[in-house]
C-alpha cells in the first residue's frame, strides 16, 4: 500500500514509521525542514517538503499513486483543504483526518473525509476508561 | 404586474439596496474592499484576529459604525456567527492564507449558509477543485496573468 501522510509531528512520525514496519510505502510531506530532516534521519529519505495543502507538493509526494492521505497537522483548515484537494483533484481512495477542534466536526463530515479521529474525544475517552474502575471503587 | 408602470423620473438614480457585508481579513486587501464598499452605501462588518489590523481602517468610518471591526477567528464557526450578528448577505474571505479563507467559506455557505460567498485565492487549479464544490472564488494570480496578458498583446 502506498500512504501520504500529511504532517511529521509527532502523529505523523509515529504513523510513518507504523505503516513502513507494516511493509507500506510512505511518503511524509512537511513544511517545516528541521522535522523533515528529523524524519529522514530517523526512517529515510521519505519526505517531502512543503506546504500539505499545494498541488505540486502532493503531486511530489505522489498523491496520483496514493491508496490513503492521512492529514495529521494540528491546523484543522490544512487537514481539511489538503484531505479535499487529495479527493477532488487526486482522488485519493481514502482521506483520512485528525480533527484538532471537536467543532470543525460538521464540516469535515460534509467533505466527505472517511475516517475522523477527533483528537480531543480520544483523549477524554481514554481518560475515563482508565478513571472508570477508580469511581467504582469510590462508591 | 400587466398594466402597472412605474414612472421614474429621468433624474432618479435605481434604487440600490444597502447590502450587509463580511468581510474575513483586514489586510490591504480587506481594509481597502472595506472602505470601497462602504462608500457604496453597505452596511461592513470586517473580522480579524489580530487588533493592530484595524489600524488600517479610518476612524471616521469607525466611529460612525458605517465600518464595524470585529476581533475573531475566520475558523471558528461561533466566531464568525457573532461576527455576521444575524444575517448577512455577503461573506468575503480575503486574508492572506488560502486554506483559511477556504475554510471559513466553506463554514459560511454550507453550515451557516449565506447567501453569497467569495473566496479569495492565490491557485488556479485550487479555484477550479473548489468551483466543482460549489464554492464561488477569485484567484488572484488568474486575474494579473489576464490582466498581464491583454496588455502586453494590446
Amino acid at each position: 500500500m502506498y500512504v501520504v501522510i500529511l504532517g511529521a509531528g509527532r502523529v505523523g512520525s509515529s504513523l510513518a514509521s507504523w505503516f513502513l514496519d507494516s511493509g507500506s510505502e510512505v511518503a511524509v510531506i512537511d513544511s517545516d525542514k528541521k522535522k523533515t530532516q528529523i524524519l529522514d534521519e530517523a526512517l529515510g529519505k521519505i519526505c517531502v517538503l512543503g506546504d500539505g495543502a499545494n498541488i505540486s507538493v502532493m503531486e511530489e509526494a505522489g498523491l496520483t499513486r496514493t491508496d490513503m492521505f492521512i492529514a495529521t497537522t494540528g491546523e484543522d483548515h490544512i487537514n481539511l483543504i489538503a484531505c479535499q484537494i487529495a479527493r477532488g483533484k487526486f482522488e485519493v481512495h481514502s482521506t483520512v483526518s485528525v480533527l484538532n477542534e471537536a467543532n470543525n466536526g460538521k464540516l469535515f463530515d460534509m467533505a466527505g473525509i472517511d475516517f475522523i479521529v477527533d483528537m480531543s474525544r480520544l483523549v477524554i475517552s481514554e481518560i475515563e476508561t482508565a478513571l472508570a474502575p477508580k469511581l467504582v471503587e469510590e462508591v | 404586474m400587466a398594466g402597472q408602470e412605474q414612472q421614474e423620473p429621468a433624474h432618479r438614480a435605481p434604487v440600490y439596496r444597502a447590502r450587509r457585508i463580511l468581510i474575513l481579513g483586514c489586510g490591504q486587501l480587506g481594509s481597502s474592499l472595506s472602505i470601497r464598499l462602504s462608500d457604496s452605501g453597505n452596511i461592513i462588518r470586517i473580522m480579524d484576529n489580530d487588533s493592530e489590523a484595524f489600524d488600517l481602517l479610518p476612524e471616521r468610518r469607525i466611529e460612525t459604525a458605517r465600518i464595524v471591526p470585529v476581533l475573531g477567528d475566520g475558523r471558528s464557526e461561533g466566531d464568525l456567527r457573532r461576527a455576521l450578528a444575524g444575517e448577512s448577505d455577503i461573506f468575503l474571505a480575503c486574508t492572506g492564507s488560502q486554506t483559511i479563507n477556504l475554510m471559513a467559506a466553506q463554514i459560511a455557505r454550507n453550515i451557516i449558509q449565506i447567501p453569497k460567498v467569495i473566496c479569495v485565492l492565490e491557485d488556479l487549479e485550487v479555484a477550479a477543485i473548489f468551483e466543482k464544490l460549489g464554492l464561488e472564488s477569485i484567484s488572484s494570480r488568474k486575474i494579473v496573468a489576464d490582466q498581464l496578458f491583454e496588455r502586453a498583446m494590446a
